[in-house]
C-alpha cells in the first residue's frame, strides 16, 4: 500500500485516503482540477509559442503538427494561448474565492458566535446581496470598477461572499454548543481564543466543500464576463475572452471556441465533480 | 473556601420564569468533597455552573451570593472570572468525547491549559515534561505516545483521564465534577472515580461532585446533598446519609438503588411515582410533597425550614420541624 508509513499517515489518516480513493467523483473530478492546475502552473515551460505573438500571415491555420491548436484570426497559437488561459482562470478563481472565503468565514462566523443585533444587521445585509441574482452582482461590480483582471477578482470576492458568510454562520452556531466550547470557556480561554482556535476550525468542512464548489462557478463567471467585453481584456489569453474573439469565425475556424470551450468545460465539471466528492467524504451525515 | 448563600437562579422562559434554583446554601472546606445528588432537572447541573460563572444567558441570578475564597464570583468582571477558570475553579464535563476540541492534539490542549496558569513562564521544554507528568499523575500509560494523539485516537476513559489532567494541571483549588462517569463503562467508572479521589487527596483539592448516581457519590464524597427542584431537601456528613437517612425523598432515593438483596427482589425495585414539579409555578409549601407518602396538611402550605437533627445533618421537612404536632 501506498500510505504504509508512519507519522504523519496515521491510521485514520489512511483510512481518510481510503475514503477519497474509493469515491469516483473525487478520484475522476480530482483528476481534471489536476490536469487544469499542471497546465496552469506549467505554461510558461509547456507552451510552444508565445500565447500574445501574432503572426498575420500564419492567421486561421487549422490544427497541425506545429499548431496541435491551430491558430486564432491573429494567427497566435491556440494552444499556448489555452495553456494561459489556465493560469488566468486559476489565479482568478483561487483568489477571488479565497477572498470571499476569508471576509465570509470570519464576518459570518462572529455573526453567529455573537448573534444578538450584530447578527441580525450582518445577516439583513447578506440577505439583501443573496437576493440578486449571482451574475447580476458580478455585472454590476465588474461594471462599476471597469474591466481588468483585479476587478473580476473583486466582482467574484463580493458575489460569493454572501454565501460564505451565510454557510459559515450556520456552522459556527452548531459548533459554538459543543460541549468542547463550554469546556473551553471553563477553562478560562478567551473569547477571541475560542472563535479562532474551537469554533471555526470545527466550522470549515462545509465551508471547504462550498469553495471547491464555487471555483466551479466563479471560473465560469469569469469566463461570462470575459465573453461579456467586462472582464479579462485583449491580448491577454482567457477562455471565455476567446471564445468571444471566435464568435465571427464560429463555422470558418471552429477551433478557435472549441478548445477553450472543451477545457473550460472539463475544468468546471472537475470542479463540481470534486467538491460533490468531499461532501460525501467530509459530511458526516452522509455515511457509505 | 466555598461558600453558597442563599443562591437562587431562574431561567427566562416562554412559560415565564422557570425557578430552577430556590435558595440553595451550601459550604465547603479546602480538601473536602461534596457530592451533588438529584434527579435531571433538579437544579444541580445549574448550581456547578453558577460556581464557575458559566450560567447561560437566560439565566438570572435573583438572590443570594457565591464566595469563593472570600469573594464573591457572582460581582466578579468577565475578565477576573476567565482567570479564576482553568487555574483555580476548573470543570470535569459528563462527556469526554465531546469535550476535547478535535483539532487539537492532546499535547497542545494541555500546553494551552499550562500557559494560562502555573507553566506561564517555562520553557518549551519544561512544558512539555510537565505534560508528561500530568499524563503519568492521571495513570495514562506512555504519555510520550499519547500526548501527540487526537482525542478521536482515544477512548473514552483516556479522553476522560486527559481532561482530569487538564483540571488537575494548575493545582486548583476546586473542581467541579459534572457527572463525569455517567457516559463510561463501568468499570472504566470505578478506575476514573478512584482516581478522582486519590487526587483530591494527593492534591488537597476541594471537590464538588454532581451526580444522579447515590453509589457514586458513596465513593467519592465527604459530605453529600440531596438537591429536588432546586432545593435541598437533606445535607449530611456521606456515612451517616447512608446509614441512617431523613428526609422521605432520601430514603425513597436510596430504596430505588437496584440491589441484588433478597428482599428487595421480592419487593421489586421501588419506584418514585409521579415526576418532578413544574418549575414555573412550583407547589407551594415543601416541593416534594405532591410525591411524597407522608405528606401531611402543613406540608402543601409551609416551606419547611433547615433543621439539624444531629451534628452537620440538615434536612428540610416537616416531620422534623416543631409543626410535626400539627400532623392530621
Amino acid at each position: 500500500m501506498k500510505f504504509e508509513r508512519t507519522g504523519f499517515f496515521s491510521p485514520q489518516r489512511r483510512m481518510f485516503f481510503k475514503k477519497l480513493r474509493r469515491n469516483k467523483n473525487i478520484v475522476l473530478g480530482g483528476s481534471l482540477v489536476l490536469i487544469f492546475v499542471a497546465m496552469a502552473l506549467l505554461a510558461p515551460i509547456i507552451s510552444p509559442y508565445s500565447p500574445i505573438a501574432s503572426n498575420l500571415s500564419n492567421a486561421l491555420k487549422p490544427p497541425s503538427s506545429s499548431h496541435i491548436f491551430g491558430t486564432d484570426y491573429l494567427g497566435r497559437d491556440i494552444f499556448s494561448r489555452v495553456l494561459w488561459g489556465a493560469r488566468i482562470s486559476l489565479i482568478i478563481a483561487v483568489v477571488g474565492i479565497a477572498i470571499s472565503l476569508i471576509f465570509g468565514a470570519v464576518i459570518g462566523g462572529f455573526s453567529g458566535y455573537l448573534g444578538g443585533a450584530f447578527d441580525d444587521v450582518v445577516m439583513g445585509a447578506v440577505d439583501i446581496l443573496l437576493a440578486f441574482p449571482d451574475i447580476l452582482l458580478a455585472l454590476f461590480v465588474a461594471a462599476v470598477t471597469g474591466p481588468g483582471m483585479n476587478n473580476v477578482i473583486l466582482a467574484i470576492g463580493v458575489y460569493n461572499f454572501p454565501q460564505f458568510a451565510r454557510i459559515a454562520r450556520g456552522a459556527v452556531i452548531s459548533v459554538k454548543t459543543s460541549d468542547f466550547v463550554e469546556a473551553a470557556r471553563a477553562m478560562g480561554e478567551s473569547r477571541t481564543s475560542i472563535f479562532f482556535r474551537y469554533i471555526l476550525p470545527n466550522s470549515l468542512s462545509p465551508i471547504v466543500v462550498h469553495a471547491t464548489l464555487r471555483t466551479a462557478a466563479s471560473i465560469l463567471t469569469a469566463a461570462g464576463l470575459s465573453f461579456l467585453g467586462l472582464g479579462i481584456q485583449p491580448p491577454t489569453p482567457e477562455w471565455g475572452a476567446m471564445i468571444s474573439e471566435a464568435l465571427y469565425y464560429l463555422d470558418a475556424a471552429p477551433y478557435m471556441w472549441v478548445f477553450p470551450g472543451t477545457f473550460l468545460v472539463l475544468t468546471v465539471l472537475g470542479f463540481n465533480l470534486f467538491g460533490d466528492g468531499l461532501n460525501d467524504v467530509l459530511n458526516p451525515r452522509i455515511k457509505d | 473556601m466555598l461558600k453558597i448563600e442563599d443562591l437562587k437562579v431562574h431561567y427566562r422562559g416562554d412559560l415565564g420564569l422557570v425557578k430552577a434554583i430556590e435558595g440553595v446554601s451550601l459550604s465547603l472546606e479546602k480538601g473536602s468533597s461534596l457530592a451533588l445528588v438529584g434527579e435531571s432537572g433538579s437544579g444541580k447541573t445549574t448550581l456547578g455552573h453558577a460556581v464557575i460563572g458559566l450560567l447561560p444567558h437566560n439565566a438570572v441570578v435573583a438572590g443570594g451570593d457565591i464566595l469563593f475564597k472570600g469573594k464573591s464570583i457572582l460581582s466578579m468582571k468577565r475578565e477576573e472570572l476567565r482567570r479564576l477558570r482553568g487555574d483555580r475553579i476548573t470543570m470535569i464535563f459528563q462527556e469526554p468525547s465531546a469535550a476535547l476540541n478535535p483539532v487539537f492534539k492532546v499535547s497542545s490542549f494541555l500546553r494551552d491549559v499550562l500557559r494560562k496558569g502555573r507553566g506561564s513562564s517555562m520553557s518549551e521544554k519544561e512544558i512539555r515534561e510537565e505534560i508528561i507528568s500530568l499524563l503519568r499523575k492521571v495513570r495514562i500509560p506512555s504519555p510520550e505516545d499519547v500526548m501527540e494523539k487526537y482525542p478521536h485516537e482515544l477512548s473514552g476513559g483516556m479522553k476522560q483521564r486527559v481532561l482530569i489532567a487538564a483540571a488537575i494541571a494548575n493545582n486548583p483549588d476546586l473542581i467541579i465534577a459534572d457527572e463525569p462517569t455517567s457516559a463510561l463503562d463501568v468499570s472504566v467508572q470505578a478506575q476514573i472515580l478512584r482516581l478522582l479521589d486519590e487526587l483530591r487527596n494527593k492534591m488537597n483539592l476541594s471537590l464538588i461532585f454532581i451526580t444522579h448516581n447515590l453509589g457514586v457519590a458513596a465513593q467519592v464524597s465527604d459530605k453529600v446533598a440531596v438537591i429536588y427542584a432546586g432545593k435541598i431537601m437533606e445535607i449530611a456528613p456521606t456515612p451517616t446519609l447512608f446509614e441512617s437517612p431523613k428526609h422521605p425523598y432520601t430514603i425513597m432515593l436510596l430504596k430505588s438503588i437496584p440491589s441484588i438483596r433478597k428482599e428487595i427482589k421480592k419487593e421489586g425495585l421501588a419506584a418514585i411515582p409521579g415526576s418532578l414539579p413544574d418549575l414555573v409555578s412550583p407547589p407551594p409549601g415543601c416541593r416534594f410533597h405532591p410525591r411524597c407518602p407522608m405528606a401531611m396538611e402543613i406540608c402543601s402550605k409551609e416551606e419547611p425550614a433547615m433543621v439539624e437533627v444531629e451534628r452537620d445533618h440538615f434536612v428540610s421537612c416537616h416531620l422534623y420541624t416543631e409543626a410535626r404536632g400539627d400532623r392530621s
